[in-house]
Formats: C-alpha cells, sequence, structure tokens
C-alpha cells in the first residue's frame, strides 16, 4: 500500500523547495486516506491526477520561503546555473570514467547513427513526394498480357494514342520510349541514352527547364524538328556546363540537331541514366499495334481516383480490343500510382531496414541504460556525500538526467557522423538496388531526427538510473540483501531485464540475417551454364537512322546487308587480336540486357491462336558457344557456311529440347519463329541452358540463330575470352573499331563476371546490410551481458568470497557464473525466437530457395547468440572463480 | 485591502480552513474541499491559492511537527485571520444582497 512512486518522483521534481516536503507529506496522506475510503486503485488514480494537474508554473512563483532567509528565487536563470553546474560535473566525471565514456558514446553513436541513416533513407525514398507537381496524381498505365504473366508491358503508338482519346478519367496522357543516339563533336564520339517522348509529357510533370525550353507539342509531330533537351549531368560532362550549346547544331547519329533546353539537376525522368529528351514524332500510319515500344505516364483529373482510372482503362482496352479483331491480343490495363512503381520492391526493403536499426537501437538504449545503472550504484559513496551536504533528491536526480542527456547529445552528434558514413556506403553499396538514391541526403528532417532521438534517448536511459541512482539507501539494500543475490534488488531486475531483452533482439536480427545470407550463398551457387571467366564484352552500334521501329521490311533486309559486312569484318579482326583465345558476336548477353522472346511453332504442334509458346531467343556468331564456355551437347555449332541463302538454321537449349521433343531426337526438327508463316527453321544443335535474367530464375527454353541468316534492329555485343586479363582488349577493340567505323562509340563494356555480379547486387545489398546490423547487435549484446556479468559479480563478492572460504572449489564458482549467463542467454533466445518467427515472415519474397523457417539457419543464429552470451560471461566468471576469500571478505 | 473582492474558489478555501478550525492544513483542506463542496482539485491548486491569501493577510501559517502517516513529512497549519474573516463576511453580505428578489426570477425565467 506504497504511494505510486513514479509519480511521486515526477510531482517532486516539479514543486518548488520550499513547498516540496509539505506537498510530499499532504499527498501521501492524502493517499492513504482514499486508500481506505476508496480502495487502492482510485487511490492510485487520484494520486495520478494529482500529477496531471500540477500547475508547475503558478507553484513556483510560490516563494514564501518561511524557513529560509534570504529567499531564493527559482527563476530560469537560476534553473539555467545549477544545469550548467551539472553539466560541468558530470564532464568531470565522465572524463575521469574514459573508458565508460567511450564505450556509452561509440555504442549510442552507432545506434543513433544508423537509425538516422537508415530513416533517411526511408524518408528520401519512401515518404517523400516525387519531385513533379502534384506528384500524386500522376499514375503510370501499363498493359498486361496475363498470359505470359507480364504485369507491366510496354504500348505500341496506336494503342497509346486510342488510350489517350478515349479516357476521361485521366486528364492528360504521355508516352515515352527508351532510344540512343551516336553523338560525335571533331574527334569526340559518344553514345547517348535517353527518351523518345510525346509533346505534353513535359507539362504533365510540371518541371520547368532550368535554361531554354522543353519539348512541347509542336515538335511532336512526324518528320518535326531534330531538337533534344540535354539532362543536367550530360550538359556538365559533354558541354562543360556551356549555356551557349542552346541553339547551337550538333550532330546526332550523323544529322545536325539543335539543342532547345536544359533540365535541372535533380530532374531525372524516367530514371537516372536519363541523358537527354526528344520529341517522339510517331507516325500513326507507320506504327503498327504489336510493336510495343512506349511507357504511358497520365495523371489523374481533378477528384477522380486511381480505381475510377483502373476500371475506365480496364473497359477502354476490351472495347479496343473487340474494335481491332486482326489483333487478337488478349491483353489488359495496369494503372499504377508513380510513386508506387518507382518504389516498388523498395518498400518492403527499407521497412525490414527500418525495423533491423530499431532493434539495434532499443539494444544500444539497454546497454547505456545499464551501465547508467550499474555505475549508478557504484557512485552511491559520492551520492552520498552529495545528500549529506544537502543536496536534494530531485537535484540528484537531474544530476543524473543532465549526465545522461550530455552523453546522449554528443552521441547523438558522433552518430550523425557515423549517419553520414553509413548515407556514403548505401550510395556505394546500394547504387541501383534503390530507387531515388541520388536524391538521399541528410535534411533537416534527418537531423530533426537524429536531435529528438538524442534527446529522448537520454531521457529514456537516464530516468531509470537516476531514480534508482539517487536514492541514498541502495548501498544497503544491497548489503543487507538476504538470499539469492542475482533476483535482489529492482534495479538488478531491471537490468537482467534489459540483457534479456538485448539478447532477444539479437536473435531475431542475427536469425533475419543468416536467412538472408543462407539465401544469398544458394543464389550465388547457381551454374549460370556459361563460363564467365576472362570473359569481357562491348557493344558496338553501327548507324542506321533508317532502321528505327516503322521501317518496312524491305528497308530492313537492306540495311542488314551492310550491317552483316561490317561485323564479319569486325569479328575477323578481333579474332586476330592478340591476347584473344576466342571472339564471338551476340545480340543479347547473359545478365547483360538486349534479351528478347518471340513466339515459336514447332512442326506438328498446333496452337489456339494467341496461345502459342514464347521462347527467349538470341543472334549469335559461329564462335559463341565456344568463347561463353557454352557446352554443346548434340549435333554441330553454326558454321560459316550458314549464310542467307542457305536453310534457316537454329542452335536450341536443352528445356527446348524437352519442351517440344522429349525422348526425341531433337537435332533434325523444324519450327517458325513469329506467329505468321515464317520460313521453317531446322535444328542443327542442342546446347546447356543459360540462365539470362536472373539467377534465382529457372532458364527457360530459347533458340539461338546465327547472325548470317537473321535480322536484328541495333547493334551486337563483341565477345571476348582472352588467356589473361580481359579488360586491356577493350582498347584494341576501340582502335579496330576506330579504323572500320571513325568515331563510333564502344558502349557497355563489361567482364562478364561483373555482368554476374551485378545481376545479384540486389540480394546482395539486402544480405549485407542486414549482416552489418545484425553483427552491431551480437557485439551490443556481447558488450551488455558482459557488463551486467562484471557488475552482479562485483556485487556478489562478498557472498562468493564466503562461498570459497566455506570450501567451494573454484570450478564451481565458475559454472555457478557462467549458468547464470546461460539462464539469461536462453531465456533471450526463447524470446528472440518467437520474435524471428513472427518477424521473418516479411522477409519471405526476399529469399531464394528458402523458407523463412529454415532450421539449419535458426539453429545457427541461436548458437551464435548463446555462444556469444557464454564468452561473455566467462571473464567475469573467472574474476569471480578467482575471488580472494580474505580481501573479499575484508572488503566492507 | 478588504475592499477587493474575493474570488469564489478563494471563498471556498477560506471557508474550509475555518470549518477544519485547529486541524486546517494541505490534506484536510483539499479533502474538505471534495468531502463538502464537492470541488474535486489538485493540491497545486490549494496551494496557489493559500498563497495568494496569505500574501494578502488573509490567511496566516506556521510549520508543524511532522507525522508518522505522512512519511515523516512536516505539515503547515493556516488559520483565516481578522482581515481574512472580515473580507468573508464582507463577501458573504455582497452576495446576499445581490440574490435579494433573485429567486423569484430565477423561477419566473427571463422577462418576457
Amino acid at each position: 500500500m506504497t504511494v505510486p512512486r513514479l509519480p511521486r518522483t515526477l510531482i517532486i521534481l516539479l514543486a518548488p523547495e520550499a513547498l516540496r516536503s509539505q506537498i510530499d507529506g499532504d499527498l501521501r496522506e492524502g493517499f492513504l486516506l482514499r486508500t481506505e475510503r476508496d480502495g487502492h486503485l482510485k487511490a492510485r488514480r487520484w494520486y495520478w491526477r494529482q500529477l496531471i494537474s500540477v500547475d508547475v508554473w503558478r507553484l513556483r512563483r510560490i516563494h514564501g520561503q518561511r524557513n529560509r532567509p534570504p529567499p531564493r528565487r527559482r527563476s530560469i536563470t537560476l534553473l539555467l546555473h545549477e544545469v550548467s553546474q551539472d553539466t560541468r560535473f558530470g564532464m568531470r566525471t565522465l572524463i575521469r570514467e574514459p573508458l565508460f565514456a567511450v564505450v556509452v558514446l561509440v555504442t549510442l553513436s552507432i545506434g543513433i547513427g544508423a537509425n538516422t541513416a537508415i530513416f533517411t533513407i526511408v524518408n528520401s525514398v519512401l515518404l517523400r513526394p516525387l519531385g513533379y507537381e502534384k506528384p500524386e496524381d500522376i499514375v503510370m498505365v501499363f498493359r498486361t498480357v496475363p498470359r505470359f504473366g507480364f504485369a507491366r508491358s510496354s504500348v505500341s503508338y496506336p494503342d497509346f494514342l486510342d488510350w489517350r482519346a478515349r479516357s476521361e478519367t485521366l486528364s492528360a496522357m504521355a508516352a515515352y520510349g527508351y532510344t540512343t543516339v551516336n553523338y560525335r563533336e571533331g574527334e569526340v564520339a559518344d553514345r547517348w541514352q535517353g527518351f523518345r517522348v510525346t509533346g505534353n509529357l513535359f507539362p504533365i510533370l510540371g518541371v520547368p527547364p532550368l535554361l531554354g525550353r522543353v519539348v512541347s507539342d509542336p515538335d511532336d509531330v512526324p518528320n518535326g524538328p531534330n531538337v533534344v533537351v540535354l539532362s543536367h549531368g550530360l550538359w556538365q560532362s559533354q558541354f562543360g556546363s556551356d549555356p551557349e550549346v542552346l541553339g547551337r547544331p550538333i550532330t546526332l547519329n550523323g544529322e545536325p540537331a539543335t539543342v532547345i533546353g536544359i533540365m535541372p539537376s535533380d530532374f531525372d525522368f524516367p530514371s537516372g541514366i536519363t541523358q537527354f529528351w526528344t520529341p517522339l514524332q510517331g507516325d500513326r500510319e507507320r506504327l503498327e499495334r504489336d510493336t510495343n515500344f512506349l511507357t504511358v505516364i497520365g495523371r489523374l483529373g481533378t477528384g477522380r481516383s486511381l480505381e475510377q482510372a483502373q476500371a475506365e482503362m480496364t473497359s477502354v482496352a476490351a472495347r479496343i480490343d473487340a474494335e481491332a479483331p486482326d489483333a487478337n491480343r488478349d491483353y489488359g490495363v495496369f494503372v499504377e500510382r508513380r510513386h508506387d512503381y518507382v518504389v516498388r520492391d523498395a518498400r518492403i526493403a527499407l521497412w525490414v531496414f527500418m525495423g533491423a536499426v530499431a532493434f539495434v537501437l532499443v539494444i544500444a538504449l539497454s546497454n547505456v541504460g545499464n551501465l547508467m545503472l550499474a555505475r549508478g550504484t557504484t557512485r552511491n559513496p559520492e551520492i552520498a556525500v552529495r545528500a549529506a551536504l544537502g543536496a536534494t533528491r530531485p537535484r540528484l536526480i537531474r544530476q543524473f538526467l543532465v549526465e545522461s542527456t550530455m552523453l546522449s547529445v554528443v552521441g547523438g552528434a558522433l552518430g550523425l557522423g557515423v549517419a553520414v558514413f553509413m548515407l556514403r556506403m548505401f550510395a556505394t553499396l546500394g547504387s541501383g538496388q534503390l530507387p531515388r538514391l541520388d536524391q538521399i541526403r541528410l535534411d533537416t528532417t534527418a537531423m530533426a531526427f537524429a536531435v529528438g532521438l538524442s534527446v529522448v534517448a537520454g531521457i529514456l536511459f537516464g530516468t531509470l538510473p537516476a531514480i534508482f541512482g539517487s536514492r541514498p539507501d541502495v548501498q544497503n539494500s544491497i548489503r543487507d540483501r538476504a538470499g539469492d543475490g542475482w533476483t535482489g534488488n529492482f534495479g538488478s531486475r531491471v537490468q537482467h531485464g534489459l540483457v534479456v531483452a538485448e539478447i532477444a533482439l539479437a536473435v531475431a536480427l542475427t536469425i533475419g540475417a543468416g536467412l538472408l545470407i543462407n539465401s544469398f550463398a544458394r543464389l550465388t551457387s547457381v551454374e549460370p551454364g556459361f563460363d564467365p571467366s576472362n570473359i569481357v564484352v562491348a557493344r558496338v552500334a553501327p548507324p542506321s537512322p533508317e532502321m528505327g521501329p516503322g521501317v518496312s521490311a524491305d528497308g530492313m533486309a537492306e540495311a542488314m546487308g551492310g550491317r552483316q559486312e561490317f561485323f564479319r569484318d569486325l569479328l575477323a579482326r578481333t579474332n586476330a587480336l592478340p591476347g584473344v583465345a576466342a571472339a564471338a558476336l551476340s545480340y543479347g548477353m547473359p545478365f547483360g540486357g538486349y534479351t528478347f522472346s518471340r513466339v515459336v511453332q514447332p512442326e506438328g504442334f498446333i496452337f489456339e491462336e494467341g496461345d502459342e509458346p514464347v521462347v527467349d531467343g538470341d543472334i549469335v556468331s559461329a564462335g559463341f558457344f565456344r568463347a561463353m564456355g557454352i557446352p554443346i551437347a548434340e549435333g554441330r555449332p553454326f558454321a560459316e557456311s550458314d549464310v542467307r541463302e542457305s536453310p534457316s538454321v537454329a542452335i536450341i537449349n536443352h528445356t527446348m529440347a524437352e519442351m517440344f521433343w522429349p525422348d526425341q531426337e531433337a537435332v533434325g526438327k523444324r519450327f517458325r519463329v513469329g506467329s505468321g508463316d515464317a520460313e521453317w527453321t531446322t535444328v542443327v544443335g542442342i546446347v546447356g541452358n543459360v540462365i539470362r535474367r536472373s539467377l534465382s530464375e529457372d532458364p527457360g527454353p530459347s533458340y539461338y540463330r546465327p547472325h548470317t541468316q537473321a535480322q536484328w534492329p541495333d547493334g551486337m555485343f563483341v565477345v571476348m575470352r582472352s588467356n589473361r586479363s580481359a579488360i586491356g582488349l577493350i582498347a584494341a577493340l576501340r582502335e579496330e573499331v576506330r579504323q572500320l567505323i571513325p568515331h563510333l562509340p564502344v558502349t557497355d563494356v563489361a567482364t562478364a563476371a561483373e555482368l554476374l555480379d551485378t545481376s545479384v547486387a540486389s540480394p546482395r545489398f539486402r544480405t549485407a546490410v542486414l549482416a552489418v546490423f545484425s553483427g552491431i547487435a551480437v557485439v551490443l549484446a556481447f558488450v551488455g551481458i558482459y557488463g551486467v556479468m562484471s557488475f552482479t559479480v562485483g556485487l556478489r563478492k562478498r557472498e562468493i568470497g564466503i562461498r570459497i572460504a566455506l570450501g567451494a572449489a573454484q570450478g564451481g564458482v565458475l559454472r555457478m557464473v557462467l549458468r547464470r549467463g546461460l539462464v539469461l542467454a536462453l531465456m533471450g533466445v526463447v524470446l528472440g525466437l518467437a520474435g524471428a518467427l513472427a518477424l521473418t515472415r516479411f522477409l519471405n519474397n526476399m529469399l531464394f530457395n528458402l523458407t523463412t523457417y529454415d532450421p539449419l539457419t535458426y539453429v545457427t543464429g541461436i548458437a551464435l547468440v548463446v555462444v556469444t552470451c557464454l564468452v561473455a560471461a566467462y571473464g567475469p566468471a573467472r574474476r569471480a572463480a578467482a575471488t580472494d576469500p580474505l580481501t573479499s571478505l575484508r572488503y566492507d | 485591502m478588504t475592499n477587493e473582492i474575493l474570488g469564489g474558489f478563494q471563498q471556498l478555501v477560506m471557508l474550509a480552513v475555518v470549518r477544519l478550525a485547529e486541524a486546517a492544513y494541505g490534506a484536510r483542506i483539499q479533502d474538505e474541499l471534495e468531502q463538502t463542496a464537492g470541488r474535486s482539485v489538485s493540491i497545486s491548486t490549494v496551494y496557489v491559492t493559500l498563497d495568494r491569501l496569505e500574501r494578502r493577510g488573509y490567511v496566516a501559517s506556521w510549520l508543524a511537527d511532522p507525522t508518522p502517516i505522512r512519511g515523516g513529512k512536516s505539515k503547515r497549519y493556516y488559520r483565516v485571520t481578522k482581515a481574512g474573516l472580515d473580507a468573508l463576511r464582507q463577501s458573504r453580505e455582497e452576495l446576499e444582497r445581490m440574490w435579494q428578489g433573485v429567486e423569484t426570477s430565477l423561477e419566473a425565467g427571463p422577462p418576457r
């Protein structure tokens, strides 16, 4: 039936010194009276109400210092004076205990820094709106092809025009398509990546140019002006930020063009790679409905919802489908907010990170709280002296709070440094893995977050030690405590509770990170189907402006002739380069992009229209399989004799052979590429499966066609396998290209190992981040358990001394202390296990070939933490076992 | 001083002090207000009001010995001074004069 401790302490803190004792007494009396009259619960509630209704400012104005003349004014100035006194005193005590201060500051700065960094990223990527006008109304409109499972497909120009004409929920609709151009000025040749955009795209986004003007409707007409808008980055790198470039003629794809505008540096629509924008200048007559190369963006009309737009677009698509029976394409429409589209996969990953760092912060705070608690107890003599000299309890409590706040503010400042460092790390490690990463900066929001976190942390971990440490009778309660010293007073129960919580969080984090590590190991051990070592690739695209979408088949074939001749020459020269063991050409490259899929009709099969199988295709030169190290299982590779005039041939992979001709000889079978009446193509060989896009995918069916028989729209990769370091070959390749066509850029330079590596960058990034956090958590838990065990062993020195004096063996003492540590660890493990089971499901779609309940990972994670705990407890245990009974008994 | 008007709550606190006679201190005054006047007020309000009254000379106070029920804390007793009693009486007279004739209007409602 005691007075509630917390409100009492707070009231004492709030009350003016003159009235403190009386108010405390009055409230105690009132509490007891009400306990008797109304029961304990009501009395407690009454007591809390007294706290809530304390009128601090008016109470403080009471200055009838009746007993103590001269009256002291408890003004703000005095308070500030006292606080600065406390601060200086705190500094001195902290400097006297540098180890304590360093451990606390390091722990705090990691906790606060990691949280600030992740918060900054979450804020920049997920929370901050996109930098367009009314960004919440901007939506993406995709074509879906349920048959192939495509959720976000490109759109053809006629479809886009029909959508735009019929939609009422979207007030505007624009489209853009990826393109590249070869830029040339004097000796400089480069290849730019950019987008062809409709004239209304920029008005929809509502971002004004930095200089000049944007692409507008008058530019966007067939055979319109050849104009470009440059990105800020390209303007800097290629033109040295020269404003005179506006209006100056430049040469793009061998044609004169005019720069009309420069965009601001933070404009990166639709993605960071974009270097220029040029009018689409689409021609409805020449662009067909099955040439899907556009992405469509729209703006919701006033008061229109996403759902309305989705419903409307679905019915619009169905009507267009019905009106164009010649192309029974069976597609749908998917409308999605631009922001959701941009952050897509990052969302879950970022919240997982945020959860993980929150764990780290809680662990860090528990640790610091524990350290402060332990230190508070050892500071008893000092506190006792101060109390004896007249320091009141509130003053002592304030001393503790000032010290903890001081530590957390310094820790927060250091934490900002840690955050900057971590953000830099993120920017490097995570480049390409997180959208909008280039927009991340430590802004005022993040600063406020760090400062707020520091102050809250200071108060949080300062409160407990302040309350316990300032009680002058702690010393007695320790000495007089009978029985088990481990579960003795409230303070040490709190300490143990904090350690158990820390261990639990560390277990959960370790299991989470373990799952990702395990999954990553499985992912990277997948065989890609080729040998990536010592292979370097580069892409070369000879200019042919007449070969864009919409060029007639005849024009295509005509252009193809010169192109094939160029590549034949280039291949011969490359093969002759010193150091090249094998060279080849290919249109696409595993993990390097430029993959395409086609409908095929194997001979003897009849498919419903629209139901034909879709397989990956590639166009390669004869030596491709040898250069890439892809085994030919049956049949033959392509040969010099496979030319345009000879029968059409193909090589297929195992999966395709199994798919159409299981248990049969696939070599010699025939299929057609495309849904029409194309020429029959004969299978002449079967090669091993190659993964093209992602190691987590099963290799699908695919076919290869010889480049001497095929047609393709732009450049090819030159694949070179060398017998030593491959990268040196690029300079030689550039020279060969220069001799064939001067100023033709060589782009997409990479080793095959790099391409493979980039393909797992995203899971590696997630795994590394979580592994780092869980590593920090384990280290902090180690520090925590070490600190608490040391402290408790110190408190039990006398008892242990007596035990040893009475004949306890050293081994017994050692085991006793270790057992104690183990009990704490196991309690933490049980809680952590529950947490892990509940939380790891958020990792579900980040795991490859692994369930979130993988027992091995759980056992490993738990074992890691338990062993860490035992190691941490071992030091204090050995010290306890080495206790000299005489000294420890003489201690007091 | 006596022509300063006492606030309603100040009157209640002074009346509580008078009613409690020799036993008027913080906790009791607070309880008296709650039990008799039905006013649940916080201890800080009680002290703020007592302080104001004391500075106007209407109440006087002295410290008494601590008692065990208060956890060894001392208590401050209050009594109403002569000036306080005068002010209280004056307030009551003012109020009574003002109340004359009001009861009937209250029953009849506002004039129409």
